[in-house]
């Protein structure tokens, strides 16, 4: 019999990282497919969650991982999958069904080069986009991007807290680099780790609705099993959760799933800010990319370029305001992402004209070259 | 006069009164399923707080909706794979999935098969209508050849499935099929459904007169008459004849009725014993035993980690590549290197691997970083140590050989060969001095031994300290030695020579 937390000093993958950050989550419940770079969460899974009581299954491809994490989910779990490239795309018909019911539940991204099947050993950073809208239909949802195995492990612990305060799925973006490489992870006491879970329902069956908002838009969540007759379905629906197929229950209903997102980004968007203050020209990337740019930065900052650096933890919802003021004040943003623009069209939209915009994107494969970053930047500057 | 009393019906309280009436059709068979699978609910037993029922999309798909039960109306397709994780996350509940053929023999005839596979303890009743009714009459993976449907109009030319035979040849510990002009033989089958232990199906033929039976010339009620009379209720039936032809008798019983151990039951059966865990659920309520609390190790303070005192103080990040033939232990190598700097020097190391596609035998290497500070860039780019031991691997990464560098060698397995002068070669016969240890497997060890006597960056102490941690019990004396035995070659170098660190 194992723990779900094994405190201590280790030099893990971010892979492997990530996987004790579910278990420390409470995550019991992970279902998924095998593919590269993603597989040895589903191996680190599949040894750890017998160990703690929990349930580990393969299953027959990327549809049914997904549907099969939202059916645990209503039953009570803290569900996990993860994938890469073609798999995620298929994850995203589920993905929108557990956006319009509600379901909390982590999808782990390991990001490899695209379209197709790409480059499946090697990294990339272009399903930004897809996490934000892959799903058909009009909603908002959260996605994260550690940079290192220690934030693969915080930020999978983040992910599940998010997905559990505001019932959507939340996706985390890793990076093939940052799933693979290794660095030292601490694990802290089970007592330091914070863990948040869904609210239940403060009313007994009967009166209860279970589609129903607080204040802070959100539903409480009864599961199935706890006697109340839950109905659940991805039509629209209104808040007794039956079928309400009428543009004035798709108004009521979608608009709330968008603005829960959005009316809360001030708790959910999180970004650190590297030298910000006082900054000429400022980079903002993400994920492994944010290495590379804390690198340009110290390059540039010894031949006199005052550059700072916003790196985006949470990605969606994106720190708009933030980077609307910003642009008042500085020269230029300039994005550092591999792929060939997806956050820096995010960045133009907020920007609106007030700064100077550009990205230093490529293909994948590799990292950027610190290089190519630097000479962007010296343009701009001089 | 005396008043009529209106009496609630029966089945009213597993019916959500509020959503009927239902959109079905006149003459639609879906009404007798579902009135057959409340009556089996009703006589079951069971806490009905337990049970769930999960649908796919189409007309079927509407049934969960229908029922007070806890209900879940999925994705098209999807209702086994998300009934899957119902069951798994609370074994306590029982999970119906009531859909049609198309969801679950077309789209999702995927999860259907490795359902039946698997032996998931769900229900499963396959509503089978010979086309997609909801979009309009659309032939489907059950339509009978020459059958014509909105997309067949000539007449079907595909041969469709044998969904009982299909099940039986998957696995599926129980199978049955009865059409819905046979709701006492359908209460029957659904009950004993409820008690299995594992994955059962049952088919239910059903009338769609709206789109199947008008192309077909059978309207309404004469399309249900029409499979009363075509049924042929055998009590042991050849699952080989379950064909289901235009005018073909329609056979009907129970097919398969047999134990084997649901997913969970072999779950438990396989898995407990090692991990000394007795229940397994996603939902986090598995009980599980206390650990054993330690007296002595209870008590005794927790050490802080200890800096040690011979710390390497790395200012430029030293990058080190290692190279070697996949079976070598080379990424071994790189991994305990990167643990004694990180974990145990405290230094920060970052170490990457190099994937090629061959499993074993191609060249493959390793990388680390190490510095004092924040290490930014993952790879390496520059190495300033190369560990190379297989000219196969020489050959492959001769190319990364910077001038001014150490290239660190096994003697007998690496000839290097156009090298700029400025570059330190440090040989030793590691193979060799492996084989006379008595296993050649540790030369890796041999060689990280070699390294960590010539290179300062890792400190003794830490290196050693990794190297326990990392090999497999039973392997420690061997390894160590194979670790000291290269060490010793090096320290012996270092007197000879000033290798320029």
């Amino acid at each position: 019999m194992g723990k779900d937390v094994l405190t201590g000093t280790y030099f893990l993958t971010g892979n492997e990282a990530c996987a004790a950050g579910a278990l420390a989550a409470g995550c019991r419940f992970f279902a998924g497919y095998p593919i590269t770079p993603s597989s040895e969460i589903a191996e680190r899974m599949s040894i750890r969650l017998p160990q703690v009581g929990g349930v580990y299954i393969q299953m027959e491809d990327e549809l049914a991982s997904m549907a099969a994490i939202l059916g645990a989910s209503w039953a009570g779990a803290k569900s996990m999958t993860a994938t890469s490239g073609p798999g995620i795309s298929l994850m995203m018909e589920n993905i929108g069904l557990g956006v319009m019911t509600e379901t909390p539940c982590v999808v782990v991204n390991v990001m490899r080069g695209g379209p197709s099947t790409g480059l499946p050993t090697l990294v990339g950073q272009a399903d930004v986009m897809q996490a934000r809208w892959g799903s058909h239909g009009d909603y908002e949802i959260i996605a994260l991007s550690p940079s290192s195995p220690q934030e693969a492990f915080d930020y999978t612990i983040r992910a599940f807290n998010l997905a559990e305060t505001w019932r959507v799925p939340v996706i985390l973006l890793m990076d093939e680099v940052v799933g693979h490489m290794r660095e030292r992870v601490v694990i802290p006491e089970k007592k330091d780790i914070k863990v948040a879970n869904r609210r239940g329902p403060s009313e007994p069956p009967g009166k209860f609705k279970a589609f129903k908002p607080k204040k802070d838009l959100i539903p409480e969540m009864p599961v199935a099993g706890q006697g109340y007759a839950i109905h659940v379905t991805g039509l629209t629906h209104d808040e007794r959760g039956y079928p309400a197929v009428e543009w004035e229950a798709q108004e009521k209903l979608v608009s709330r799933l968008v603005k829960k997102i959005r009316l809360n980004s001030a708790k959910i968007a999180s970004w650190e800010e590297i030298g910000v203050e006082g900054a000429e020209i400022i980079l903002i990337s993400y994920g492994v990319s944010t290495r590379i740019c804390r690198a340009v930065r110290e390059i540039a900052r010894e031949k006199g370029i005052n550059l700072g650096l916003l790196r985006l933890e949470v990605i969606w919802p994106f720190p708009e305001k933030r980077v609307r003021e910003l642009a008042g004040r500085i020269n230029a943003f300039v994005t550092v992402e591999i792929n060939y623009g997806q956050i820096a069209l995010e960045v133009e939209r907020c920007v609106a004209g007030k700064c100077i915009t550009r990205l230093v994107g490529h293909g994948g494969g590799t990292v950027h070259d610190p290089q190519k970053v630097l000479e962007a930047v010296e343009e701009i500057a001089s | 006069m005396i008043e009529p009393q209106i009496l609630e019906h029966p089945k009213d309280l597993l019916l959500r009164k509020e959503r009927i009436p239902h959109i079905w059709c006149p003459g639609c068979g879906l009404g007798s399923a579902l009135s057959a699978l409340v009556d089996a609910l009703r006589s079951s037993g069971l806490d009905l707080k337990n049970v769930a029922v999960v649908s796919g999309i189409g007309c079927t798909g509407r049934a969960a909706g229908y029922l007070n039960l806890d209900s879940f109306h999925t994705t098209h397709g999807r209702a086994i794979p998300y009934a899957t994780g119902l069951k798994l996350a609370n074994p306590d509940l029982t999970v119906i999935v009531f859909s049609g053929d198309g969801d679950l023999a077309a789209i999702g005839g995927n999860h259907l098969i490795h359902a039946a596979r698997r032996n998931v303890d769900i229900k499963v009743i396959c509503v089978n209508n010979f086309n997609y009714g909801m979009t309009g009459g659309q032939g489907g993976p059950t339509t009978p050849r020459l059958a014509r449907t909105t997309t067949t109009s000539y007449g079907n030319t595909e041969k469709p499935f044998n969904l009982v035979h299909l099940m039986a040849a998957c696995g599926a510990p129980y199978v049955a099929r009865w059409t819905s002009a046979h709701p006492h033989y359908m209460k029957i089958a659904m009950g004993e459904m409820l008690k299995k232990d594992g994955f059962s199906f049952l088919e239910v033929i059903a009338p769609c007169p709206t789109n199947f039976g008008r192309r077909n010339k059978l309207r309404e009620i004469k399309l249900l008459q029409r499979y009363l009379e075509q049924a042929v209720l055998e009590s042991q039936p050849d699952i080989a004849k379950a064909d289901i032809e235009l005018d073909s008798p329609i056979l009907c019983g129970k097919f398969v009725d047999l134990e084997r151990p649901s997913y969970l039951t072999a779950l438990k059966e396989t898995v407990s014993a090692k991990v000394k865990v007795y229940d397994f659920r996603g939902d986090g309520r598995a009980p599980l035993e206390e650990e054993p609390v330690k007296p002595a190790a209870a008590k005794a303070p927790r050490k802080p980690a200890e800096v040690p005192s011979e710390r390497p103080v790395i200012q430029r990040p030293v990058q080190i590549k290692l190279a070697g033939l996949g079976g070598q232990g080379i990424g071994l190598c790189g991994l305990i290197i990167g643990r004694a700097a990180a974990i145990f020097d405290h230094n920060q190391a970052v170490y990457t691997q190099e994937y090629s596609p061959e499993a074993r035998g191609g060249a493959s290497a390793s990388s680390i970083i190490i510095a004092s500070r924040q290490i930014h860039t993952p790879y390496v780019t520059k190495p300033d140590i190369m560990v190379i031991m297989a000219q196969g691997a020489y050959n492959k990464y001769q190319k990364d050989v910077r001038p001014g560098s150490h290239l660190i060698i096994d003697k007998d397995l690496v000839r290097p060969k156009d090298l700029p002068d400025s570059v330190r070669i440090q040989a030793i016969p590691a193979t060799r001095l492996a084989e006379e240890l008595g296993q050649k497997v540790v030369a890796n060890i041999v060689i990280l031994g070699f390294f960590t006597a010539l290179v300062p960056h890792i400190s003794l102490a830490a290196m050693q300290k990794a190297l326990k941690g990392s090999i497999p019990k039973g392997t420690e004396e061997l390894n160590l030695r194979a670790f000291e035995t290269g060490y010793n070659y090096g320290k012996k170098r270092r007197q000879y020579r000033d290798h320029g660190y």
